[in-house]
């Protein structure tokens, strides 16, 4: 099936699909932010965002705001495309499933 | 069939994630009728004649940046308001309205220079402002609902 080629590794993780998510709606978004919604651990979200910044889908900014160092993340070009590729290879799997389901 | 469920499984996790950030993303009234003010002094800017104009987009844009920087501070996010759908819809029209408006408000410069002061362009110089005002809760609100309708 083609659209298996589009499942992207980089985003089958349900923490990074989350991430993807949320900033394909805000622009950017706060770590504390990001963590809230996606309700993992600080380490846990340093790691995936990591490692959607090592793919090159997300970009990381450090601000210093209050005497602390905050961390921004926003979606690049290419993770935008990544995700819409993704998401729309697991909507069509899941979509064939339910076809081939409702066909037996 | 476990490979369908894993994927299913991804589908609401993503509905789930836009849900929750729904929740967080409300901005209070003042911040629709800020971006409103904003189209206000931009007609204004361009319908004022000299350099006065030039002053107050350049102000103008000063704002803008002061509205992204005080929704990082206050919410820990940014959004343009910008996404595909529904809301870049609605983004076009309000963006068509304005250059219309303004068209018309600078066809009627050659008239008469001071703002506001022939009879149609009370009209004209309000509809940006009140579109704005609108455009921006609407977004706002079919932003949050766009979580909530996405199912898979």
């Amino acid at each position: 099936m083609s659209v298996d080629l589009d499942l992207d590794p980089a985003l089958h993780a349900p923490a990074r699909l989350q991430i993807a998510a949320m900033l394909a709606r805000a622009n950017e978004a706060e770590f504390a932010v990001i963590r809230d919604v996606v309700n993992v651990s600080d380490s846990v979200l340093s790691k995936h965002l990591s490692a959607l910044d090592d793919a090159g889908y997300i970009a990381i900014e450090k601000v210093p705001r209050d005497g602390r160092q905050r961390t921004w993340a926003s979606l690049t070009k290419e993770g935008r495309r990544a995700f819409d590729r993704h998401m729309r290879a697991v909507t069509a799997l899941v979509e064939a499933a339910q076809s081939a389901i409702a066909a037996e | 069939m476990t490979y369908d469920t894993e994927h299913q499984a991804a589908l609401k996790t993503v509905t789930e994630t836009n849900e929750r950030l729904a929740q967080k993303m409300h901005w209070p009234l003042w911040r629709h009728a800020a971006v409103g003010a904003l189209f206000c002094v931009l007609l204004l800017g361009i319908s004022l004649p000299g350099s006065i104009g030039g002053v107050i987009n350049v102000a103008m844009i000063g704002v803008v940046f002061l509205l992204i920087r005080d929704d990082k501070r206050r919410h820990g996010m940014w959004v343009s308001g910008y996404q595909k759908g529904r809301t870049g819809w609605v983004m076009a029209a309000l963006v068509g309205l304005v250059l219309a408006c303004i068209a018309a408000s600078m066809a009627w410069i050659d008239e008469q220079p001071l703002l506001c002061s022939g009879r149609c362009k009370p009209c004209c110089s309000s509809a940006p402002p009140a579109s704005a005002f609108c455009g921006s809760g609407y977004i706002a609100r079919i932003s949050r609902q766009a979580g909530h309708e996405r199912r898979p």
